[in-house]
């Protein structure tokens, strides 16, 4: 078994020089046109600059920002539970069933939580409230409702 | 903007300070070539990465680890630069360097100006982010295997959802923008893996595209499948240096990679069998040399897997769920041929994998053209992705969901980490030759 340091990089041969470079180069621009056609880049790159990074810009720094990629139903829960002050809420068989209304506002309502207990109600308009609950609150098709 | 842009920076400093310890404790004189440099800074900011995972997972509390970190990144940063002032006194050649940081930074903006919208970015990655912010540290209190209603995977590991947490805690707030600055984060260790081949460029196209073309948008949306990639692949070729005589700063890169690939995600145990398994393979019967470093050297080179011991060990004690694959749910599978070939579509014939194993069987055709043999070393990192994507292939028969749904959701992901395997193994290949053509050349 060796022990201690082996022969360094200095001793190795190196590449150096403009054709070394030169291959490089080519290297990066092959590497890059491998990834996709430059025409389809070339339009999303078009569409990120327009419809991302302007608004991102404005947003980055701002709390709470960047909530617009999320289900137009899950904004309107968010806006109900935040304006009524809501600690914890449970929602209707509907949200449970579908996981991308359901999963989208445990996360992005955290630190206000989900809780089978809540008095706190969400359920879609078309929905029939429990017998107990009296609906509060309405934004789009969500409603917001206590359950005491 | 300005007041979180100059926050943020401090990252910078912290994680290379607190990455500084291995710099420091180690005494050795500095790289003395521009390879073993990236080499030497990727051991230093693996370091610092596990480091800070280590600090969340032993204090919890985000103000004490910051606190913490910070003053060991300044302690220890400040002693490394005293100790080496005279190199970097030196000006070198800054090509890579400007390239490394150009790179950075559009990664930067690619990143943190897309809000979070992948699914399990949102649905566990940083939503235990999140949850850590809002309680202030990772603890009990956290609210880590609730029951929110949904799988979120409370015992996936906590590097990077722990890095969100204290960016949003040193910047005040949460949206769905600054927290993905802890993927930047991540991104100088595979860039200076990269630039290692920078002698040797036929082979580092190879590895240009494997570190990019494999992981693809996974980089960018904050799931951690292109990110366990990019380590793993890291960490292999690293590995392969340290075997080939690299010297001690490989071994430390390598060791720092790894620790980062256990705090990623759960297939990184899988990862660590592989390679360990393909190490062990290779010293047995190819009668691979090791080149045994310092004492301290290898006392180090276990630090980074600390923060994987610890998340352990708190799993245990918090009592965390795990996850649903049992060996008793393999059994009827095995017996049939239809879910046997489904996994392997699934696991095995990934169009990514597909495209590797293409690219490892031209280099190794074009070898055998020019009478080249095949180094020891390349086995490494080629059994490990063969060994990873029989691992898979186990988990996936194990699964306790139904197979499809997991095949469908799961496999096109993990699969990467196997196909960079097989990337890096022709990228050793490749290289050596091109040592050899140059010496022939030259």
């Amino acid at each position: 078994m060796h022990k201690g340091r082996s022969p360094d990089e200095a001793e190795r041969p190196q590449m150096s020089g403009p054709g070394s470079r030169r291959t490089l180069v080519a290297a990066i621009i092959l590497a890059a046109l491998l990834m996709s056609h430059p025409r389809h880049r070339w339009a999303d790159l078009r569409r990120y600059l327009d419809d991302t990074l302007s608004p991102a810009l404005s947003e980055v720094a701002r709390p709470g920002t960047g909530e617009h990629v999320l289900p137009l139903p899950v904004q309107a829960m968010l806006a109900l539970l935040r304006g009524h002050g809501v600690n914890s809420y449970r929602v209707s068989a509907k949200i449970t069933a579908d996981p991308l209304i359901y999963q989208r506002i445990v996360e992005s309502a955290w630190p206000i939580r989900p809780d089978r207990t809540a008095t706190w109600y969400i359920t879609f308009a078309t929905e029939a409230l429990p017998a107990s609950c009296r609906s509060l609150d309405r934004q789009d098709d969500v409603v917001l409702a206590r359950c005491p | 903007m300005w007041y979180s842009l100059a926050v943020l920076s401090l990252a910078w400093p912290y994680l290379a300070g607190a990455g500084a310890l291995p710099a420091m404790l180690h005494r050795a004189r500095p790289p003395h070539s521009e390879v073993a440099t990236f080499q030497f800074f990727a051991a230093v900011w693996s370091f610092g990465l596990c480091l800070n995972y280590l600090l969340l997972l032993v204090f919890g509390q985000l103000s004490l680890v910051i606190g913490i970190g910070a003053s060991l990144a300044i302690v220890m940063g400040v002693s490394a630069l005293w100790q080496w002032h005279e190199r970097f006194r030196r000006p070198r050649r800054l090509t890579s360097w400007a390239l490394a940081a150009g790179l950075l930074l559009a990664c930067l903006v690619a990143i943190v100006l897309d809000p979070l919208n992948d699914w399990d970015a949102r649905s566990i990655w940083f939503f235990h982010g999140k949850m850590i912010f809002f309680s202030g540290g990772l603890s009990p209190a956290t609210g880590l295997g609730l029951n929110i209603g949904y799988a979120d995977h409370a015992e996936y590991p906590m590097l990077v959802p722990g890095m969100a947490a204290e960016i949003a805690y040193v910047v005040g707030f949460w949206n769905e923008y600054l927290p993905k600055f802890a993927l930047v984060l991540l991104l100088p260790v595979p860039i200076l893996a990269v630039l290692s081949l920078r002698n040797t460029p036929r082979s580092m196209l190879i590895a240009i595209f494997a570190f990019t073309a494999i992981p693809g948008s996974y980089l960018l949306n904050g799931s951690m499948d292109g990110y366990l990639a990019v380590y793993a692949g890291a960490a292999a070729l690293f590995l392969v240096d340290w075997l080939e005589g690299g010297g001690d700063e490989t071994l430390l890169a390598a060791a720092g990679a790894l620790g980062v690939v256990g705090g990623l995600k759960l297939e990184g145990q899988v990862l660590y069998l592989a390679l360990g398994l393909s190490l062990i393979l290779l010293t047995s019967f190819a009668h691979a040399r090791l080149h045994w470093p310092r004492y301290i050297t290898m006392a180090l080179a276990l630090m980074p897997f600390t923060g994987y011991i610890a998340w352990h060990v708190l799993q245990h004690r918090w009592a965390l769920p795990g996850e649903g694959y049992k060996l008793a749910n393999a059994w009827p599978r095995i017996f049939k041929p239809g879910a046997l070939w489904q996994i392997a579509e699934g696991a095995l014939l990934d169009q990514r994998v597909l495209a590797a194993s293409l690219v490892l069987g031209s280099v190794v055709g074009f070898l055998r053209l020019r009478r080249r043999p095949l180094r020891s070393a390349t086995w490494i990192p080629l059994l490990a992705g063969l060994l990873y994507l029989a691992g898979m292939f186990a988990i996936f028969a194990m699964t306790g969901s139904d197979l499809s749904w997991q095949l469908r959701t799961a496999a096109n992901r993990v699969a990467r980490s196997g196909a960079i395997l097989l990337l890096i193994a022709a990228v050793v290949a490749l290289r050596e030759y091109e040592r050899s053509d140059a010496c022939v050349t030259s």
